[in-house]
């Protein structure tokens, strides 16, 4: 394989998340390193710090002496997840807006450029960090400790990632969707910066869940 | 002491919080529990069971070999709260309004009764317990996991707490805010039970301000 390493480690991330949601690992199934190192003809290195990410992200859980097994993650909690980013979301944009400076609106700009970019190289993990991280700076920016702790406890990457994986979306689509944001937020509009942000995530949240009706 | 050993525990445990919000132990600063005990003049037990009860608050933490220290706790950190549990309490309200039985109605009429119960006693410890148990039950009649989690991370239970010392509040009245949000549950109007929680968790955000500021 030509891949590098940390390619790798995403696609095995990728295939790992893949089988637990088409249900061909079906939760308690053992996660086996050296089984998945065989099937896919890599080392382990990867294959371990995929499993480390899939657990820090809650798809796995491993235990002592027993190895890694599959967590039981369902549709109905994956589509539990919007309404509760859409309303954190709304709060944080109508606190981000009043205290958005210059720096902030650049930052956020390049966070979209960066998105498109990423679109473009159809490279769908960087898409997804971009648009993790254009996300939590409006959040930080939102000054509240309490409301950025609650919505990282959201796992927000991990059902990116699983949307991303499971709808098919339109990568160009996903980039250009923050930029409404982006002048909401240049314009310090706080009921409008909420407002958008609101419809953004319950946008993407029904289109994940018709992609996962069909998956 | 007359008192028995859990009103103890809580009364200790009261102290403490009512300390580290006035500054007299200040954040890093460690809390021994011998010292504690001789100066309360009880034994080491209720004491023990307080810090144990703090720490699972989240108001100290136990560093090996070090005992308990205070964490850093800010009357920012309570005023944050509100506005974040406001939110998750509005989408709380609006899908258990959907969802409302006749069992959940009986439960909540418990809880209010419980709180009117303990209001007239005087037992702040009761009344908060239930009225957090109040608003579990709509998060819970939600019907969403995701939302009880994030919801159970505010630790409503300890950051009331903290109000319900801070502000002199009037306990039965405390009791009789929360018809108004039993209400429009019955009458399952999504909107109204939303708007009515979020107004609820805001009134006492904004008496929290008041009384710190």
């Amino acid at each position: 394989m030509t891949l590098q390493r940390s390619v790798m480690r995403d696609q095995i991330k990728e295939l790992v998340i893949q089988r637990i949601l088409d249900g061909h690992y079906r939760p308690g199934d053992r996660v086996v390193e050296l089984q998945l190192v065989h099937e896919l003809g890599v080392s382990q290195a990867p294959v371990r710090e995929a499993l480390r990410d899939l657990e820090a992200m809650r798809f796995i859980e491993s235990e002592p002496y027993r190895g890694a097994r599959v967590r039981e993650v369902t549709p109905g909690e994956l589509n539990e997840t919007y309404p509760v980013r859409a309303a954190l979301e709304e709060l944080a944009g109508q606190c981000a807006a009043a205290r958005a400076d210059d720096r902030v609106v650049e930052l956020l700009e390049q966070q979209v450029r960066l998105m498109r970019e990423s679109a473009a190289a159809r490279d769908q993990h960087g898409l997804l960090v971009h648009d993790a991280r254009f996300h939590e700076i409006i959040v930080e920016t939102a000054g509240n400790s309490v409301l950025l702790e609650s919505w990282a406890g959201l796992r927000i990457e991990a059902y990116t990632l699983v949307s991303l994986i499971t709808s098919h979306l339109d990568l160009a689509a996903v980039a250009a969707a923050h930029a409404p944001i982006v002048e909401a937020l240049r314009r310090r509009d706080a009921g409008l910066t909420g407002k958008v942000l609101r419809d953004h995530i319950e946008h993407f949240g029904s289109t994940l869940i018709g992609g996962t009706h069909h998956a | 002491m007359a008192l028995d050993r859990t009103v103890l525990r809580d009364q200790i445990k009261d102290l403490i919080i009512e300390r580290i919000l006035d500054g007299t132990y200040a954040s890093g600063e460690r809390i021994v529990e011998m010292t504690l005990a001789t100066e309360l003049g009880t034994s080491q037990a209720p004491v023990r069971e307080a810090l144990r009860d703090l720490e699972a608050m989240r108001f100290i933490e136990s560093v090996p070999y070090k005992g308990s220290r205070v964490r850093a706790l800010s009357t920012d950190e309570l005023a944050e709260t509100y506005p974040v549990r406001a939110t998750l309490e509005e989408l709380a309200g609006t899908l258990a309004a959907a969802r409302v039985d006749d069992d959940l109605l009986g439960q909540l009429e418990n809880a209010l009764e419980g709180m009117r119960r303990s209001a007239r006693a005087g037992n702040v410890h009761d009344q908060l317990a239930h009225d957090v148990r109040f608003h579990e039950l709509i998060v819970e009649a939600a019907g969403n996991r995701i939302l009880l989690e994030a919801w159970r991370a505010l630790r409503i239970e300890a950051r009331t707490l903290v109000s319900v010392i801070k502000s002199d509040a009037d306990l039965l009245q405390i009791a009789d805010t929360h018809r108004v949000i039993l209400d429009a549950l019955r009458d399952r109007d999504e909107a109204a039970a939303g708007k009515q929680l979020r107004a609820h968790i805001e009134l006492f955000g904004a008496t929290l301000d008041r009384d710190a500021g």
